[in-house]
């Protein structure tokens, strides 16, 4: 086991280095001549005083030279300063990438409470109404805007029944709203999906083999049966992470939830560019590791996995 | 001694007579239906036999007459839609399985009556251990704790002829080879010392060498613990090998009934007869020529009329196809569903 | 009749047959309710200026934010613009965009997949890797990414999205080339003399045909979400060009006061993206030649 997770950690590595040369590239096509930035004149100025600020950033230096001293700095977590707050964007991102997270696991925690019950009772319950109803709901529910139904929730549960708060952060309360939105889109996929699975795993030998060993109905589904229908659940889960994380940016932006997707979209309107960069490599990051965290569980229900 | 004594004893004497005389399973007219779009498939249509305590008994046919659904049916685990137990009965042990409620029947499954199947890998829960699994079966039927039942587990793994029980029992069953997991279906089946061991074709699927092997280790177990077992197979030489009686199944019916050894000697009805033929000896001369039973096996949507076996019957007259044949016992103790041996009815067509 | 047919098997080939599907289409009752919502669609962007009743850019500011009545039966917005028209002509930006996306998407997807099947070696490692980046992140970042480094226009939009796009096509004409190249009949046409080109036209495109067209069929309700919401957040139609996304971002201000600014055109958004999913699931079922019994 050890070994398997030693093996994915170590993955990170080389996606390390072409995520930060994307974002390094990027940065080097990012229009806006970053010798304005620091001086904030108009081009008309002292020619060898440009040039001294040229070579202060280093823009002379061949461009492997430049790329591996901005993979030093990130490295060392400077990933410069907000052109409008002239705050560090590393603190920034660090305080927004929590709260992003939290919104992330919390929609997923919502999407697997709602799907996986209804689609259960979908595969048991076969051809039923229910069934039928839970189809094209969940297709329904997959197709919905987020930032429209999360506008639509606000105005209903928040204005109308003054239920919840509108937007922000701060309370427990302030998460409801917004994890809801994000996760119902992935509710509707894990519903479907759990239901195909199941009824995938009850055609199985070994059901009818546990069920033959005296094990009663509710044993065999939830030891046998449930554990390996999650296989190919958790899976997508893990491929869906990107997609809440897309989402997210919307949702948070509706809410005024102040995590790094409202934070990148406020810096790409107000054009603050180092902070979209360090937005955008943080999540990016992010990302890989959250994926190898679904590995490491995915191995862990699934053993045969790990002798691959 | 005194008359009340004698008399005691006598009772005593005529209760246990009575209980040997007991059949362990008695199955009569069996009917098990499957409601499909393409129609009404009668898999099993009026299935009658018994099988004493000790006894391994034989269920012999064709893939697709109906073997595996008797057995399962036995046990209630035909899967409801789109399959049904239409009629008969079941006893066990004096007690009509087919009236007892689930909850009932999950005490007998695994319990009194254990069932191994034919493909050991896909009959195992992949994810599961191995050790792990065979302890669900003993903590289903006993009130052993985790550590002691494990413990159980170990124990019977070795007892099955596993070396290395205790390293086996960590295993998955994808790390294992074929032979070591059917024992270990075995040790599943047989760790709640069942009265009843249904065997369904437990060594197709394995290699000829583990074949050999697995059948020697069942029937050492059978003698040892005197186990009634329940064996279905298509395989004729396994049958005379394992089995002390036997019955033949043809399109959900039972056509031919008796001891191995009368029905191998002697086969009555013309389906036996040309299974038989169509099975290689070592007794036979390398010139002689195998047969093959012409005609498919039928439709159990639409199966012949009267007889079923009478369109590929080298004996049939017109009566066959008019009549269904009933159980006549030609020998002792030695049935065959077959009009040739009603005299009258065979001599007037 | 037999020009006719040899059109169709042109582009259906030898694995599936046309009425079939259609057979099949026929049942599946949400993917013609998909199919109708698209038509009218297709009809609303094409006739908007016939259909639309009022200009959409027209401003009356003393009727600013009326709720929806018997002339204006989806109101009218901040600026006393009249929303129904709006969407009626928001609806061919949507539909631009999407057909724009998807054809670039299958134009680039298709000529990378198939040189990389076709050429094989440090090319194709090279096309398969960087499609695998782009397939494994998440587009929609992406392509907000992108939109942030290009600007802000539906012309960026349109271009980041078909970049993200792209790879998956890639996959499903790559995947067609390799199977064709090791077929032994398309062996004995080349050594007849046909060319590469015209085993390209006459066997990989028809066999693609089926997986393609489901992925373009949901990938355009994916474009037009996409679109929708980088217009939502200010990266995408800049005003007064009445993309559903922006409609929807404007009316957010007044969600309390004029909800039907948000609500209608959200409303019309979801449909769209669920009839090309309806109907792009309907399309799948009826091609899978496993469904066929």
């Amino acid at each position: 086991m050890l070994r398997y997770i030693v093996r994915r950690l170590l993955l990170v590595i080389p996606v390390f280095i072409g995520v930060s040369l994307i974002a390094f590239l990027i940065m080097k096509l990012t229009p806006g001549d970053p010798v304005l930035n620091v001086l904030g004149l108009q081009p008309t100025s002292d020619p060898s005083f440009i040039a001294a600020i040229r070579a202060e950033l280093g823009l002379d230096d061949p461009i492997y030279i430049q790329y591996g001293k901005f993979l030093w700095r990130v490295l060392h977590g400077d990933l410069g300063r907000s052109i409008g707050s002239n705050k560090p964007v590393i603190l920034l991102v660090s305080e927004a990438l929590p709260r992003t997270l939290l919104l992330v696991v919390s929609s997923m925690i919502v999407a697997i409470a709602i799907g996986i019950p209804i689609g259960m009772v979908s595969s048991i319950k076969q051809h039923s109404v229910v069934d039928h109803a839970t189809r094209v709901g969940s297709i329904f529910a997959a197709s919905l805007p987020d930032f429209w139904l999360g506008l639509m929730l606000m105005m209903i549960f928040s204005y109308y029944l003054g239920l919840t708060p509108i937007s922000g952060y701060g309370r427990p309360e302030h998460i409801i709203l917004p994890a809801v939105t994000l996760g119902v889109g992935l509710a509707g996929l894990i519903t479907r999906l759990t239901r195909s699975s199941m009824l995938e795993v009850i055609r199985q030998d070994y059901i009818r083999a546990a069920k033959a060993k005296g094990m009663s109905e509710r044993e065999v589904i939830f030891k046998h049966a449930l554990r390996n229908a999650l296989i190919p659940i958790v899976t997508v889960l893990g491929l869906q992470f990107g997609f809440l994380l897309a989402g997210a940016f919307f949702v948070e932006w509706v809410f005024a939830w102040p995590g790094i997707g409202r934070l990148a979209v406020q810096a790409i309107q107000q054009r603050d560019y180092p902070v979209v960069l360090g937005a955008l490599l943080v999540t990016s990051i992010a990302y890989v590791v959250i994926n190898i965290v679904v590995d490491i569980i995915y191995s862990y229900i699934d053993p045969r996995v790990q002798y691959e | 001694m005194g008359l009340e004594t004698l008399l005691t004893q006598d009772l005593e004497y005529r209760e246990r007579r009575t209980l040997e005389n007991n059949h362990l399973l008695d199955v009569s007219d069996l009917k098990t239906y499957f409601f499909t779009k393409r129609g009404l498939v009668r898999a099993v249509d009026g299935v009658s036999f018994k099988i004493n305590r000790g006894s391994v008994f034989g269920l012999v046919g064709e893939s697709g007459c109906g073997k595996s659904v008797t057995a399962l049916s036995i046990l209630k685990l035909v899967p409801d839609p789109p399959g049904k137990i239409v009629g008969g009965r079941v006893l066990f042990e004096g007690e009509d399985l087919l009236q007892k409620n689930e909850k009932e029947m999950e005490d007998i499954r695994g319990g009194k009556i254990s069932m191994i199947f034919q493909d050991p890998l896909t009959s195992l829960d992949p994810i599961v251990r191995v050790g792990d699994q065979i302890v669900e079966a003993i903590r289903a039927h006993t009130d052993l704790n985790s550590d002691r039942a494990w413990e159980k587990a170990v124990k019977i793994l070795g007892e099955v002829g596993i070396p290395d029980a205790e390293v086996c029992a960590k295993q998955y069953p994808f790390q294992l080879s074929g032979g070591m997991r059917q024992r270990v279906m075995i040790a599943i089946a047989l760790v709640t010392e069942p009265h009843l061991l249904i065997a369904d074709e437990p060594t197709t699927n394995l290699d000829v060498t583990i074949q050999a092997q697995i059948l020697t280790l069942l029937k050492d177990i059978q003698s040892k613990t005197n186990t009634s077992v329940l064996f279905i197979t298509h395989n004729l030489g396994i049958v005379a090998w394992i089995c002390n009686e036997l019955a033949v199944m043809y399109a959900g019916r039972i056509v031919e009934y008796g001891s191995t050894k009368s029905v191998f000697n002697n086969p009555l009805h013309p389906y036996t007869t040309l299974l038989l033929k169509a099975v290689p000896r070592l007794d036979m001369c390398s010139k002689s020529v195998l047969e093959s039973i012409e005609g498919d096996v039928p439709d159990l949507v639409n199966p012949p009329l009267g007889c079923r076996f009478h369109p590929r019957c080298p004996y049939a007259k017109k009566i066959c196809s008019s009549i269904e044949p009933p159980m006549i016992e030609t020998e002792e103790a030695h049935y065959a569903a077959c009009l040739i041996y009603d005299k009258e009815k065979w001599g007037s067509s | 009749m037999s020009r006719l047919k040899d059109v169709k098997r042109l582009f259906f080939g030898e694995a599936s047959e046309f009425s079939i599907i259609v057979d099949h289409l026929k049942s599946d009752k949400p993917a013609l309710f998909g199919l109708g919502v698209i038509l009218l669609l297709v009809i609303m962007a094409v006739f908007a200026d016939v259909i639309s009743p009022y200009d959409p850019n027209a401003q009356d500011l003393s009727r600013r934010l009326e709720p929806p009545s018997w002339e204006h039966p989806f109101g009218r917005d901040e600026f006393g613009r009249d929303i129904l028209s709006r969407i009626i002509h928001g609806s061919r930006i949507s539909l631009t965009v999407g057909v724009v996306v998807i054809s670039i998407s299958l134009l680039i997807g298709t000529a990378l997949g198939a040189l990389s099947g076709y050429i094989g070696g440090w090319v194709d490692m090279v096309i398969m890797r960087i499609a695998d980046i782009f397939l494994a992140f998440p587009g929609l970042l992406l392509a907000i990414g992108l939109t942030a480094v290009l600007g802000q226009s539906i012309i960026n939009v349109m271009a980041a999205l078909a970049i993200v796009n792209w790879p998956g096509y890639a996959r499903v004409i790559r995947s067609q080339v390799l199977y064709i190249k090791g077929l032994d009949y398309v062996e004995a046409s080349r050594v007849m003399g046909a060319s590469n080109a015209r085993i390209l036209v006459s066997h990989v495109l028809p066999n693609s045909f089926a997986p393609i067209i489901v992925l373009a069929t949901i990938g355009m309700g994916w474009a037009i979400l996409a679109e929708a919401g980088l217009s939502f957040l200010g990266l995408g139609v800049q005003p007064p060009t009445p993309s559903w996304g922006s409609i929807i971002a404007t009316g957010r201000d007044f969600i309390f006061r004029a909800p039907h600014i948000t609500t209608i055109p959200g409303i019309v958004l979801a449909l769209s993206i669920l009839a090309f999913n309806l109907f792009g699931d309907g399309l799948r079922d009826a091609l899978d030649p496993r469904l066929r019994i």
